[in-house]
């Protein structure tokens, strides 16, 4: 029972991870809370759905769609809505804020409109499961686990390996030094909003099986990714991925021995109390550990 | 002057209603007039103390909610009740605002978000007490009888209050403090400002008023579902703010009554509503990010540089 619960927990976990990640490249490198983030989730959702039952697309066909269109909205979103007002007042922090979600009603209005709101989901994505011993993990969720391993050791060595990686690292760590050494922060800020928007899109269209598609799916993922992100350490990407983890080895626990109804009360506190007791998170902690 | 206009305005909007003395249009004018309020305190938290509220929707519903479980379950009367609720919304306030003390401004967004949602679910699971997600039934009622003309009455005068009261905060020292807060908090306390102390008191004052309007609220509905707690009614709020103008007296109002009276217009389009706020809101902060004062503002400068000097 107790390995078990791990196991789905860290399934879970390493999505969350994954979430995480976006939101907190996101923040690092632009300074930007990106409050339509869960809906870059919901429309990779609406997109993997609509190409699954209407074109039968097999799964890295899928994933390779829906990457590309979320990064090209991802752009566009930096390009048309956030760098006009950064252009246009120096106090720009809370109009792009509000800015964001706008764009979260917006987006969540506009599914709705168009499809409904009711819940969809597909029948018999992956049905079978992996039994080891007396353990037991769906398909789908042995999908999730190797899949987001892979794309979070893949961002890993993109950042740190590659030369644009590199200029994302930098600017998120000092961003007039980066201009100084002759990094295009602008062109920069612009991949990183489409990168991040493409991490979520992918684990969009991971968890559409398990949480269907409907307009405000994209809520809980953004919860999520507030969560990982706060208990990692804003803008921290090592900090994300560990607090991914550990926040979905704690909920599954949560749900496997108290209840279920805990489980969004959960990140809450998450929220809540990493930024009352420790507002630098993981990294923080790394930090210090490192400095003794 | 302007105090002069806010009751003159007042004046003329009842003698309106209560000539028309229709029930849809008094529902609209009482509307509006708690939007108002909520705008206007919302703006004195976030546009004169620089302190964002994404929450503000759950002190709302907390009065809302205290108000009517205290009536419905102990009987209280009430005129008494409405202010508990108040009290209890700022108490609330003021707890969620002391950990937002040393946080930047994005953590205390996500805090207050947070603390909204937490409030939201903590409503709908405790069934015995506030009916869960199918509301609070049969809340007593302030006025006998079926006309709405007493509450818009008695929502009138708290507007004006409310407003007199807001006006005295923004132009006396308080208001000098809120605003060198927002600019500048290390220099704000190099100057001898308890930036602590005045965000928990803006904070409380702001929530107080949130409550009062909650619990008014729902006495003149007379149920409550706990949705009125979440984001759904946080958006407009700050909608109406933002689009009228952040950080100023006029803006909220403006806001308030244009998009309240826009959305009843726009019944038809019922389920547009949410998105049509959505553009504005996108469309306001890229074009005018002061808002529709700030941008009246903008042009009266532009036509003074012209033709007066």
């Amino acid at each position: 029972m107790f390995i078990q619960q791990i196991l789905n927990g860290l399934a879970i976990g390493s999505i969350y991870s994954l979430i995480g990640l976006g939101f907190s490249l996101l923040f690092g490198a632009m300074g930007i809370l990106n409050l339509a983030y869960g809906e870059f989730y919901m429309l990779a959702t609406y997109l993997a759905f609509f190409s699954f039952t209407k074109f039968r697309f097999p799964f890295p066909i899928m994933i390779l769609i829906v990457v590309i269109f979320l990064f090209f909205i991802g752009c566009a979103t930096h390009l048309g809505l956030v760098k006009p007002i950064k252009s246009r007042t120096k106090d720009w922090v809370i109009p792009a804020l509000i800015v964001t979600l706008g764009l979260q009603i917006v987006f969540q209005e506009s599914i709705r409109l168009i499809w409904g709101a009711s819940f969809k989901s597909i029948p018999g994505y992956f049905l079978e499961s992996i039994h080891i011993g007396s353990l037991m993990i769906s398909y789908e969720r042995a999908i999730i686990l190797v899949v987001s391993v892979f794309l979070l050791a893949g961002t890993w060595f993109f950042l740190n390996r590659t030369k644009l990686g590199s200029g994302i690292l930098a600017v998120a760590q000092d961003r007039e030094s980066a201009e100084l050494v002759g990094i295009d922060t602008e062109k920069i800020n612009t991949i990183t909003f489409g990168i991040s928007s493409a991490l979520a899109g992918i684990a969009g269209v991971l968890l559409m099986p398990i949480l269907c598609v409907y307009p405000t799916v994209g809520q809980e993922p953004l919860l999520r990714a507030f969560a990982v992100a706060i208990l990692g350490g804003m803008g921290s990407v090592g900090g994300a991925m560990i607090s991914g983890v550990i926040l979905g080895i704690a909920e599954s626990l949560a749900v496997g021995y108290i209840s279920a109804s805990i489980k969004d009360l959960m990140s809450f506190a998450v929220i809540i109390i990493v930024l009352i007791f420790y507002p630098s998170g993981v990294a923080g902690f790394m930090e210090r550990l490192r400095a003794k | 002057m302007k105090s002069i206009s806010i009751i003159l305005l007042a004046g003329l909007a009842f003698l309106f209603v209560f000539i028309v003395n229709d029930s849809y249009i008094t529902h609209v004018f009482i509307l509006s007039s708690i939007y108002i309020i909520l705008a206007s305190y919302w703006n004195m938290l976030d546009g004169y103390l620089g302190f964002i509220n994404f929450g503000y929707a759950a002190f709302f519903g907390v009065g809302a909610y205290a108000s009517g479980i205290l009536s419905v379950h102990l009987g209280f009367p009430v005129y008494i009740t409405i202010f508990i609720g108040g009290l209890l919304s700022a108490f609330l306030g003021l707890l969620i605002t002391i950990p937002c003390l040393r946080m930047g401004i994005f953590s205390v967004a996500i805090v207050t978000l947070a603390f909204g949602e937490i409030i939201r679910i903590a409503i709908s699971l405790w069934r015995s007490i506030t009916g869960g997600p199918n509301g609070l039934w049969g809340i007593p009622p302030i006025f006998e009888g079926a006309s709405r003309l007493p509450y818009f009455g008695l929502i009138l005068i708290i507007l004006i209050v409310m407003l007199f009261g807001l006006r005295a905060i923004i132009n006396c020292d308080l208001g000098l403090i809120f605003r060198s807060i927002r600019e500048d908090e290390v220099a704000a306390s190099a100057a001898g400002v308890n930036v602590n102390k005045y965000k928990m008191l803006g904070s409380s004052i702001s929530c107080f008023s949130a409550g009062i309007i909650g619990a008014f609220y729902a006495h003149y509905l007379l149920t409550i579902t706990p949705s009125i707690c979440g984001i759904t009614y946080t958006v407009p709020i700050m909608a109406m703010s933002l689009i009228g103008g952040r950080g100023t007296f006029l803006g909220p109002i403006v806001g308030a009554v244009g998009l309240t009276f826009l959305g009843e217009s726009i019944r038809f389009l019922e389920g547009f509503r949410l998105l049509i706020y959505g553009l504005m809101m996108i469309c306001v902060m890229i074009m005018a990010p002061r808002g529709v004062i700030g941008f009246i503002g903008y042009i009266e400068r532009i036509i003074k540089k012209k033709y007066v000097c």
